[in-house]
């Protein structure tokens, strides 16, 4: 078994020590930090991302693998930054003013980042001012809302209506999130989509991305 | 009456399975097909375990309660309230009504967030999940303590039923936290309300308690707020409701 098919097999195991000794054993063997992330670390949880849509695995073996993958990813940051490689996409995220709730939140930005995407995380308690000025320079292409207050949820709206404004509408895509949101929720307010968990989150932003 | 109460952290430790099945891990009901599951549920497992010995050490849970007047309560009901709903139908017919707030208080919220700073990820979830239980079973403990002073003050008879309403279920609306915590005053146990109506700590629970004979409780979920929702929780409790008895 090649080294990057033991470290994706690792990942999927949720052995963060030995994701890691794997990364460095890579990169001592020479190997590029873009194919051990492409091909180890991201594979990997492509795979784990797969089973847990398919119910093979549970939400801890999913978190295990994600805390494995971060384990690679930070060995690997520096040289990626270094060697100028392009994430896979930009996204930022935060649960919206007045909403202190940030687990949801937390595990998709989890999810995204092992997809190998660079997601900037504003936190909670967002107001729309800062999604819309973070998106601008960052140069995202996806701004992602959660809520788990209905009296929260109409900020997502006012996220929508100043993209409008400030002429990024349509130009990043705008993802909405939270236990009491609905597909039906997110084209009402304008929305691009509606996520119902880190998985189909990391499905929805790669098929916007085009690179699902 | 109204009285503060410091609970026992131990007492509102969830058991190991409801952890579990919260986070849709098998032998809790989640619809994993794979044969190797065994080994993951085991070590999901010891995960729930680490998680709810980590809530037991942080949790500090608080409760009070205060008794009040149906014409008390009732503008507490009204504000922002749309159509009927089971409680404004249950609660001019209850025996004795209380106010009450639990919280499980900061430092477990903020264990979690240091959790999640380490990226371990998987420990922060399960400990969300137990603190988010551990809140219910402390407001479970207050209603016991209400339940107490009912009987002792002698108002709890053998078809006496007691149950929780909160503001942002079944048709009451969350705004009507706002004069329930200017009644209520649960800053006293450390619970404060922003202006979404949320509580902080998060893993707090506020409501109403509703003590009266079963046949009160029994409703069809046909109210117009029963459309939009999924949880439908009521028939669980209307269930457990009937079970228990007044006298226990």
């Amino acid at each position: 078994m090649d080294l990057l098919t033991r470290l994706s097999e690792s990942l999927q195991g949720g052995d963060a020590d030995q994701v890691a000794e794997l990364t460095r054993q890579a990169l001592a063997a020479g190997l590029a930090p873009k194919p051990i992330l492409d091909q180890g670390l991201i594979a990997g949880m492509t795979v784990v991302g797969d089973r847990f849509k398919a119910h093979e695995i549970f939400l801890p073996d999913v978190l295990l693998a994600a805390k494995a993958m971060y384990a690679g990813l930070d060995l690997l940051r520096p040289l990626l930054a270094k060697a100028g490689v392009a994430t896979g996409g930009r996204v930022v995220i935060g649960t919206v003013r007045g909403d202190l709730h940030d687990i949801g939140k937390n595990l998709v930005a989890i999810m995204l980042r092992g997809a190998g995407l660079e997601v900037i995380d504003l936190g909670k308690d967002v107001a729309p001012e800062r999604f819309v000025a973070a998106a601008q320079e960052h140069g995202a292409q996806v701004i992602g809302m959660s809520a788990l207050l209905t009296t929260t949820m109409p900020v997502m709206r006012q996220v929508v209506d100043l993209c409008r404004e400030r002429g990024l509408y349509g130009k990043v895509k705008l993802i909405v999130g939270g236990a009491p949101l609905s597909a039906e929720y997110a084209r009402e307010i304008g929305a691009d989509a509606y996520c119902f968990d880190g998985v189909n989150a990391v499905d929805v932003v790669k098929r916007y991305l085009g690179t699902a | 009456m109204r009285a503060l109460f410091d609970i026992a952290s131990d007492d509102t430790a969830p058991q190991v399975e409801q952890v579990l099945q919260a986070q849709g891990v098998p032998g809790g009901g989640g619809r994993s097909r794979s044969p190797d599951d065994a080994p993951r549920r085991e070590r999901a497992r010891q995960l729930a375990l680490q998680a709810i010995s980590l809530y037991c050490e942080q949790a500090v849970p608080r409760g009070l309660f205060d008794e009040l007047t149906a014409d008390a309560f009732e503008p507490l009901l009204r504000p922002g309230e749309i159509g009927d709903s089971p409680l404004r139908q249950i609660y001019p017919d209850a025996g004795a009504l209380a106010l009450y707030a639990v919280t499980v208080g900061e430092p477990v919220s903020e264990l979690i967030g240091r959790l999640f700073d380490a990226d371990d990820f998987a420990l922060a979830s399960m400990l969300d999940t137990a603190a988010s239980h551990g809140a219910e079973l402390a407001a479970q403990a207050i209603k016991a303590r209400w339940r107490e002073h009912l009987l002792a003050t002698g108002r709890l008879q053998p078809t006496t039923g007691i149950m929780e309403f909160s503001p942002g279920y079944c048709g009451w609306e969350v705004t009507a936290q706002q004069p329930l915590f200017a009644r209520l005053r649960p800053a006293e146990i450390g619970i404060a309300l922003n202006s979404s109506f949320l509580m902080q700590p998060l893993k707090s629970v506020s409501g109403v308690l509703v003590a009266g004979d079963k046949e009160i409780f029994m409703f069809d979920p046909e109210f117009e707020c029963c459309r939009g929702c999924q949880a439908r929780t009521c028939v669980d409790r209307i269930n457990s409701l009937v079970a228990e008895s007044g006298l226990d």
